[in-house]
């Protein structure tokens, strides 16, 4: 049966997700409230849940759903009391309800079956009495119940969760990498089912039917006020005829006829008339055109939008659940619910989000028995917090528990020799919490199913970058612990910075600048060999935007604009022509026929429809910043390398700084011209710049890793005889293999660099394509 | 001159002139060969576009340069009238009569389909042409040496023989020059 390009199965599978997210928000703020009021919609929507399964005939939700009516009945009537017990036992069924959403309506039977046993068992307990609810299954410590301040409203009826978002409730949370030392939380038991399978090719989305009704009477009034046009050729008509009647009178009088004054001047009057008639029809039309034209933009842009809420919807319930897991006691806080965001951008958000809540809860907050011997509240507060901060999304996640120790940190840098100890010694906090965000690092002294500090961090970092935006850690002892997400709240609009560089209009997004400083030239210095300027009492070096950019630099002005950068825990400046605004851009891809653009990452057609190139910040900060180091070697060492023959150049693709930085002085000192590139599209993106003799990769990297470049690389037919080595951590056999599939000529893992391996590897491959060509 | 006029900007009062002149002639009766161009000067040049595959000819836009596209025959991307176009100098892809400096061009002739638009600069689009296929002749050696390539044939026109251009020689030309 189908509705509408749904099927029925379609339609239970989003009552399901609703429903279940329905429950699991109200049973967390049950619990913690116990008010038998909050009691009814959960109820109701057991119930419609009941109701759909039926529908399709899923007899095991129906069985499941029914329990939890009537225990959700009993509840009400006030003949049971709701205890952490009970509750974790509904939130069981519950998960079991938005598991089933992801079931595909063909494997409905086989599901069943998987979770027969363990629905039978739940029905069994849900039909028993409260008295034995607490025994069946206890909580794992005896924590205390988490308290949910300002829990998101369930969503309601008219804007259902897209049907992504129910991909990450916190049963199907992955926590990939680390090794469960700790036992499972009740809910944190992913089944294979409880991956959705895709239904169809196209990718459909929920939008409001208020926002879809906004958008068709925009789109009627359009065609409407299109219409009115054949009234204005109307009016033109009406000109032309009257043209005609005082040409007719001058031609009688020209041919001797009287014609009066008065009559010449009555049909001069009428033209004139009409003529004034179609100036204020044609003013009315242009006015309500550019209305019509910008309301339907900012409602076709409001159409993609989603209430923060939506982030939200699963926190409670992570908070709750892994708190009561762990033994802590813990408040959840949210605010800015309504704030807006765009839906690509949201569903992005959700798993950094959770990740950052987890890793609060793991290892921010302290248990309730140390905060009480720190002089702190037992219980502890995570906020998670949205606002709308000068054209941007910020995205906060804070606790109050014990910070981040930075003597611990140091600690651990060293010990996993991601730098030395007079490095270590001489960094400021936040050049040391960026370690943080390396993969890999974390400073869990043992690695839990829930969270390791650290481990995902990077990908935090990572996915919040993709969509154009920053993070940042702020933390001091004993007082907690804030990760500040900055977001743009769009992918399709951004406001930015416009700059000139090289006489043309450059859009620079705000969300990636620091700030933007005029300064004449008298601000300026040389220190050994690079131009600098203080700005803000930093100072910060200089490099010209035009030549990053290969553009031709036109004579100096007097005046400059430097755009600040944040790269690798550094500021540095690039220097424009000048600051021309700022303005929201719609953002379209650049023309597909230039392929990859270094530095440019999108273009956009302004107001006056003038073209301008989007820059991208993140690719153009790394190679200012290598040029400035670059520049500064250069200076210390001029002339003495020049006379050297011909050396082999090496990229190293790599996005640990530490790495990276072990890489390049290896190859330099074994005789290498060595550019570095911070990821694989970095990478590509030298390789599109320069030649080189040899590619060392890394595998696991943002944005592009390196499996993607290596095939990028291969697909290319002046570069299919490059030489790559591969240097991974991974060292199991199927990676190896999967580098090597790729189109790798070597794939080495990282213990190499203890000896010559790499060295040797470097070496022969250049030499036997030297020989080979 | 058979066709409408591809040029809808303001006309200036040479131009109207030499299309009064067009229109004053003796109208033929056009032969089933015939071939409509775009007439078109670069320089001393004179190119015949066919007109089946001209977009459109406008007012020259000043195009945005792209960073890191060096070839010399790219002056960047500019939107004509809502459309985005790579604007090429059609001299340099030629590899015919390369002045750095020739000049700030007038008029723009849009090659290419929706979505993907190619906009050449020249001095001068003085309108179309009805040519019969017959008269198309094979250009001599001499004078389709530098775009040997992009050159068909000549038409002979009241200006002297027009290079006809090989559209789709010179689009492919044009798709190696955006990319290097």
């Amino acid at each position: 049966m189908s509705l509408g390009g749904f099927s029925m199965f379609d339609l239970y599978r989003q009552e399901a997700e609703q429903h279940g997210r329905a429950l699991s928000d109200g049973l967390v703020s049950l619990e913690s409230a116990s008010d038998p009021s909050l009691v009814e919609p959960l109820m109701r929507a057991a119930h419609s849940v009941k109701g759909a399964a039926r529908i399709v005939g899923f007899d095991a939700l129906v069985k499941l759903a029914h329990a939890m009516e009537d225990c959700l009945v009993r509840i009400q009537k006030g003949a049971e009391a709701i205890s952490a017990a009970r509750t974790d036992q509904l939130l069981q069924g519950v998960d079991l309800i938005t598991q089933s959403a992801g079931v595909a309506e063909s494997d409905v039977a086989s599901w069943s079956a998987q979770q027969g046993a363990k629905i039978d068992s739940l029905v069994k307990q849900f039909e028993q009495g409260s008295a034995l609810a607490a025994t069946v299954s206890p909580p794992p410590t005896a924590a205390p119940t988490p308290t949910v301040v300002a829990a998101a409203s369930p969503p309601v009826s008219s804007a259902p969760p897209t049907p992504t978002a129910a991909h990450t409730t916190p049963a199907a949370t992955p926590t990939p990498t680390v090794t469960p030392t700790r036992a499972a939380t009740p809910t944190a038991t992913p089944s294979p089912t409880a991956t959705p399978t895709p239904t169809s090719g196209d990718v459909s989305v929920m939008v409001r039917t208020r926002s879809l009704d906004r958008l068709m009477r925009l789109s009627s009034e359009s065609l409407v006020e299109s219409r009115r046009l054949e009234g204005v050729q109307q009016r033109l008509r009406a000109i032309r005829s009257g043209e005609r009647a005082l040409e007719d009178l001058f031609d009688r009088r020209r041919s001797g006829a009287a014609v009066a004054d008065d009559e010449l001047h009555a049909a001069h009057q009428r033209v004139r008339a009409e003529v004034a008639q179609l100036d204020a029809d044609l003013q009315a039309h242009l006015r309500r055109s550019e209305e019509l034209g910008s309301a339907l933009h900012h409602e076709a842009v409001q159409s993609r939008m989603r209430p923060f809420a939506d982030a939200c919807i699963t926190v409670p319930r992570t908070v709750r659940d892994l708190a009561r897991s762990l033994g802590k006691d813990v408040a959840v806080r949210l605010s800015g619910q309504a704030v807006s965001l765009d839906r690509d951008i949201l569903r992005k958000l959700e798993a950094p989000l959770t990740h950052l809540v987890r890793n609060a809860i793991d290892h921010g907050i302290e248990l309730p028995s140390d905060r009480s011997a720190a002089g702190k509240p037992a219980q502890a507060t995570i906020r998670v917090t949205a606002s709308h901060q000068a054209g941007m999304l910020l995205v906060e996640v804070g606790d109050d528990g014990r910070g981040i120790d930075l003597d611990r940190l140091r600690a651990k840098i060293l010990e996993k020799k991601l730098s030395t100890q007079e490095l270590v010694a001489r960094m400021g906090e936040r050049e040391l919490l960026d370690f943080l965000f390396l993969p890999g690092f974390s400073t869990a002294s043992a690695l839990t199913d829930i969270s390791g500090r650290g481990v995902g961090l990077d990908v935090v970092q990572s996915t919040v970058h993709e969509v154009g935006g920053s993070v940042e850690v702020i933390t001091a002892p004993q007082k907690g612990t804030t990760f500040r997400m900055r977001l743009p709240v769009t992918l399709s609009v951004v406001r930015a910075a416009i700059v000139s560089i090289g006489g043309e209009p450059y859009a620079l997004p705000l969300a990636r600048m620091e700030r933007i400083d005029r300064l004449g030239e008298s601000d300026l210095a040389h220190v050994e060999g690079r131009l600098v300027a203080r700005v803000q009492e930093e100072l910060v070096g200089l490099i010209r935007a035009d030549s990053l950019l290969a553009l031709p630099q036109p004579a100096p002005t007097g005046s400059i604009a430097v755009v600040s950068l944040r790269v690798r825990q550094k500021t540095l400046g690039l220097i424009v022509d000048g600051f021309l605004g700022e303005e929201d851009i719609v953002v379209s891809p650049l023309d597909d026929r230039f392929g990859s653009v270094p530095h440019v990452a999108a273009m956009s057609v302004r107001q006056d429809g003038g073209l301008v190139l989007i820059l991208d910040l993140d690719a153009l900060g790394i190679d200012a910043a290598r040029q400035l180091d670059e520049g500064s070697l250069r200076g210390a060492a001029a002339g003495s390398e020049r006379s050297t023959a011909k050396r082999h150049r090496v990229l190293v693709v790599e996005d640990s700084l530490t790495v990276r930085e072990v890489e390049r002085q290896m190859l330099t000192r074994a005789g290498y011209d060595v550019d570095v590139a911070v990821d694989g599209l970095d990478g590509w993106n030298a390789l599109q710049r320069s030649t080189y003799d040899l590619v060392l990769s890394d595998v696991d990297m943002p944005r592009m890793n390196g499996l993607d470049l290596v095939r990028r690389i291969r697909a290319e037919s002046r570069l299919a005889h490059l030489p790559i080595v591969m240097v991974s951590y991974k060292d199991r056999e199927e990676d190896r293999r999967a580098g090597l599939e790729a189109g790798a000529t070597a794939y080495l893992t990282k213990a190499a660099f203890h000896d010559r391996t790499l060295l040797d590897t470097v070496a022969d491959l250049i030499a036997s394509t030297a020989h080979g060509t | 001159m058979s066709e409408p006029s591809r040029t809808p900007r303001p006309i200036d009062a040479q131009t109207l002139q030499a299309q009064s002149d067009a229109f004053a002639r003796p109208v033929e009766m056009q032969r089933k060969q015939d071939v409509h161009v775009v007439l078109a000067r670069i320089g001393s040049s004179w190119i015949a576009f066919p007109a089946a595959r001209v977009l459109r000819v406008t007012a020259a836009v000043a195009p945005h340069r792209v960073p890191h596209r060096a070839h010399r025959a790219l002056r960047g991307l500019a939107n004509i009238e809502g459309e985005i176009a790579a604007v090429i100098d059609f001299a340099s892809v030629c590899g015919f009569e390369w002045s750095p400096a020739g000049g700030v061009k007038s008029r723009m002739v849009v090659l290419g389909e929706r979505g993907s638009a190619w906009a050449f600069e020249v001095d001068e689009v003085p309108g179309t042409l009805a040519v019969n296929a017959d008269e198309l002749s094979v250009a001599p050696v001499t004078v389709s040496a530098p775009h040997a390539g992009f050159t068909s044939g000549l038409v002979p026109t009241e200006h002297g023989p027009a290079g006809m251009v090989d559209v789709d020689a010179l689009l492919t030309a044009c798709e190696g020059v955006v990319r290097s």
